[in-house]
């Protein structure tokens, strides 16, 4: 039995087509509307609809007893499996606010903030809505709606026993973390009704302990290192500063938290590894500055074990196949791949190659993988970001012909949906990703004291 | 036409580009849908709603060529979201009976005719999401752990823990690798 059974048994799976296709026209009719109505509706927010509360005085007895149904915020936490939100709530740390604001008769609430280390939350709901799809969504600009707001952000929202309910999580965008932020937050829509709610939430970061770091970890090789600068551990969670540095062959690559431990040993969940801020040239390097979080570091921990590692990328080489046996490199190591010979007949190609210097660490299912993912290619077109339907042939099946001298054979699909439309072995090259051979670079962890 | 052409026609609310995308997925969205269910009701639910969610944010597809692995990340979203919501398909129950199955010596307990959909059926989503990424979508390990956020590492570990799982139902070795 083999991968290919696996496939069979899910291809079995029985295509109930004119249902799917009835799906298809009622979701794209569901869609439509939804961004049909966002057209329109921007006449009525213009005229001025949009009413905004804050704090109780406002409040009308109706939205009196909107509030009293809320759940309450730890309840929330839990609904949204956000675990920084539940210790927090459970320590009362998440700042209760009631800001409301109505649009189109419906009205939103925001009712809790919190702002840990480089994460902030806001939670809201929703009243006076009755949607007719079972599901809740919603639209909402972050600041200026800048992508490196989008970027940072998570979204969920929720129906629950008690009605409507969000999350917005935030991975506070800049490098600099402020003790104290106005947040504008405009929502444009609640499922398929659009409006404008608009807020603008202070926001208070909770108390946090600067840890410096100043740590420098670099491969074998020295092409890449990882500055660890500074720590902030806030109250349900930590942020991790840190520069990376990649030889230029590398600037593609990515430096990551692979996991973090404290000083038992236990692993510290990563909420979001590599947080970006932009990469720079410096000399022949490029550098990268970045951020991690991590979730609550237990009390009284002595020390905290960081694991970085290094994932690298490079640009697929070619090689015309016009040459009956040829020799391809990986820019980034010394593997190779030798083409022995090349049979072709109406409908395919097969090609038998035998791969050399592969890293030792990784298993014949990932070498596999590798001629998988093999394209063939018009020669015309290399370089090019999608090379044209009918002008490349993406992945082959792949026999293993002799695992100990990591010997295959390829065979490429020249017809059909997915083929090419006028093969030749004169126009067309051999697309290898070696990157996919090239092994995550672990760094050396470092060990950061509490005490 | 080609996929990053459609997708920009698309964009611009050319609704047939967007089929002629969607028709290029259907079969391989609905079977993984399918495979995490096992039910046509809930699979259809959750791929009208992959494709809403394609079509409202199609706009924000910042590669256009990778529409296949946006979209399908979309539906494995919507899929793993759909059992934790539910937690009906895959209950602790399940999972003890699927412990006490692999942990049996002897495997005349396990019925002879198991199939790979009942063994997959008792797995984790998370595995299961490794292995339909890898073995039926063809997504390398670097591309599963772009994908899901995960480091290679965690992927290679899932996948290797999945068949490890799968193995003694299908008494086997049902992967080569």
């Amino acid at each position: 039995m083999n991968k290919e059974k696996f496939i069979h048994s899910i291809d079995n799976i029985d295509i109930p087509v004119e249902k799917l296709v009835a799906r298809e026209r009622m979701a794209m009719f569901e869609a439509k509307k939804k961004i049909r109505k966002g057209t329109k509706s921007s006449i009525l927010i213009a005229c001025g609809i949009c009413l905004t509360l804050i704090g109780s005085g406002f409040v009308v007895p109706q939205m009196n007893h909107v509030l009293a149904k809320m759940p309450i915020i730890g309840e929330l936490f839990s609904y949204f499996k956000d675990s920084v939100g539940e210790n927090l709530a459970a320590s009362q740390l998440v700042q209760e606010i009631n800001q409301r604001a109505v649009s189109n008769g419906v009205g939103v609430t925001v009712n809790g903030v919190y702002y840990d280390g480089g994460r902030i939350s806001v939670t809201f709901k929703v009243d006076h809505f009755r949607p007719k799809s079972k599901e809740f969504w919603y639209d909402v600009k972050i600041a200026d709606g800048s992508d490196k707001w989008e970027r940072g952000a998570q979204y969920d929202g929720r129906v629950t026993s008690e009605g409507f309910v969000g999350q917005i999580l935030i991975d506070y965008p800049n490098k600099n973390l402020p003790q104290h932020l106005t947040l504008p937050l405009t929502f444009t829509s609640m499922n398929d009704i659009k409006g404008k709610w608009r807020f603008d939430i202070p926001i208070q970061q909770l108390d946090n302990k600067k840890v410096s770091i100043r740590q420098l970890v670099q491969s074998n090789d020295k092409a890449q290192k990882v500055n660890f600068e500074t720590m902030t551990i806030g109250k349900g969670s930590a942020v991790i500063d840190y520069t990376a540095i990649h030889s230029l062959i590398g600037k593609s690559d990515l430096a990551r938290i692979e996991k973090v431990t404290d000083d038992k040993g236990k692993e510290i969940d990563v909420l979001s590894s590599g947080i970006e801020f932009g990469r720079k040239k410096v000399d022949n390097w490029m550098e990268s500055e970045e951020r991690s979080i991590i979730a609550k570091i237990p009390d009284n921990t002595k020390f905290l074990m960081i694991f970085p590692y290094v994932r690298e990328y490079e640009h697929d080489a070619t090689h015309s196949l016009s040459e009956p046996a040829f020799k391809m490199h990986s820019t980034r190591n010394d593997v190779t791949l030798t083409v022995e010979q090349m049979e072709q007949s109406k409908n395919e190609l097969t090609i038998q190659y035998t791969l050399d210097h592969v890293d030792t660490n990784l298993s014949l299912g990932e070498i596999k993988n590798f001629g998988e993912n093999l394209n063939l290619i018009d020669s015309s077109q290399i370089g090019k970001d999608r090379p044209s339907i009918g002008h490349i042939v993406k992945g082959s099946t792949v026999k293993v012909l002799d695992k100990d001298k990591l010997q295959f054979q390829a065979t490429f699909k020249l017809g059909g949906e997915y083929g090419i439309d006028d093969f030749s072995l004169e126009n067309y090259s051999l697309e290898a990703p070696f990157s996919i051979l090239l092994p995550e670079k672990t760094l050396p962890p470092i060990k950061v004291n509490l005490k | 036409m080609d996929i990053a052409q459609l997708v920009q026609k698309a964009k611009r609310g050319n609704d047939e580009a967007f089929e002629q995308l969607i028709s290029s997925v259907r079969h391989k969205l609905y079977r993984t849908a399918y495979s995490y269910v096992r039910n046509e009701q809930d699979a259809l639910d959750i791929y009208q709603e992959t494709i809403y969610k394609a079509y409202t944010s199609l706009k924000k597809l910042k590669k256009p060529e990778s529409f296949q692995s946006w979209i399908i990340k979309i539906l494995v979203f919507k899929s793993i979201d759909f059992i934790r919501k539910e937690s009906r398909h895959f209950s602790t129950g399940d999972e003890e009976l699927f412990v006490e199955l692999i942990s049996k010596e002897s495997t005349d307990y396990i019925d002879q005719s198991m199939d790979l959909s009942e063994a997959f059926k008792f797995l984790d989503p998370k595995y299961k999401t490794i292995i339909l990424l890898r073995y039926y979508h063809d997504l390398s390990i670097k591309e599963i752990a772009n994908m899901m956020n995960y480091p290679e590492g965690t992927v290679k570990s899932y996948l290797s823990r999945a068949q490890k799982q799968l193995r003694p139902i299908l008494k086997e070795g049902y992967f080569y690798e």
